[in-house]
């Protein structure tokens, strides 16, 4: 019971979903990154296919290729290393809260949604960041692993200072 | 004495560089020291991700596909800041100088 309770006050505030994953080993680690990545390729789409605004679409298309890209090395470095991603509650919670946002902004057009998707993209991109310095790059054990998610590091960083400069910009 | 002058009045021109850029790890990688007019930057793109080298306003801009490579020739002396249009917060500048 406690711990579906703390599920549930987890799925409330991303950080905290995932601080959860304390000592996460490389299939789980992988399976989070991954994960990760997936959705926001999916929050992406939806972008590209509500939004008009021409800087918001541009962003939406970077946020779909790169993760694509970064997901495509994932995907061939856990076959090259024989490891099969492991589910766990983490990449369940991060899916719910994915799912529940998706739905949110499905309910928004126009200028709140440009707004809303750009700030949730500023939250998730902080959200993983530090989850990425904090808890999967210090724990994975694989060397390439761990390059790959430095790699990521810098990916999502530099996405999260994209989409602050685009929610001000939508902001005027 | 004609002659000097005369050999003065028309130097050799310097020989033109060609610096590489590597892009890789979401950088540009370092700025060529003592770039001139005339000097070629090839942009070599390393990374998984595709990029852009920009020199705004419409003095250059490349595409660049994982593993492409583009080339421009720098044709007037200047400071210019290059960013990548995908990834805003990737910048440099290349400070060219008069060719001699």
């Amino acid at each position: 019971m406690l711990t579906r309770l703390m599920f549930a006050a987890l799925l409330l505030t991303p950080t905290a979903v995932l601080a959860q994953a304390q000592k996460p080993n490389d299939a789980q680690i992988a399976h989070i990154a991954y994960t990760a990545g997936v959705l926001d390729v999916t929050a992406g789409r939806q972008a590209l296919a509500k939004s008009t605004n021409p800087d918001v679409k541009a962003f939406a298309g970077e946020m779909v290729r790169d993760h694509q890209a970064v997901n495509d090395k994932a995907l061939a470095l856990v076959k090259k290393l024989g490891v099969t991603p492991e589910d766990n509650a983490t990449s369940q919670a991060l899916i719910k809260a994915a799912a529940a946002k998706q739905t949110e902004l499905g309910k928004l057009s126009g200028a709140a949604f440009d707004r809303a998707y750009v700030e949730n993209e500023v939250a998730y991109h902080k959200t993983v960041n530090g989850a990425l310095k904090d808890t999967l790059i210090p724990n994975s054990q694989n060397a390439e692993l761990k390059s790959l998610l430095q790699t990521g590091l810098s990916l999502f960083t530099a996405h999260q200072q994209h989409a602050e400069h685009l929610s001000m910009s939508l902001a005027k | 004495m004609g002659a000097l002058l005369l050999v003065w009045a028309t130097p050799h021109p310097a020989e033109a560089a060609r610096y590489v850029i590597e892009i890789k790890d979401m950088a540009f990688g370092p700025a060529p020291a003592q770039l001139k007019v005339g000097d070629v930057i090839a942009w070599k793109n390393s990374d998984i991700f595709r990029h852009t080298a920009t020199a705004r306003p419409g003095i250059f801009d490349l595409d660049l596909a994982p593993g492409a490579q583009g080339e421009v020739t720098l044709t007037k002396p200047g400071v210019l800041n290059v960013i990548c249009r995908y990834h805003p917060n990737m910048t440099m500048r290349l400070a060219v100088e008069k060719e001699n």
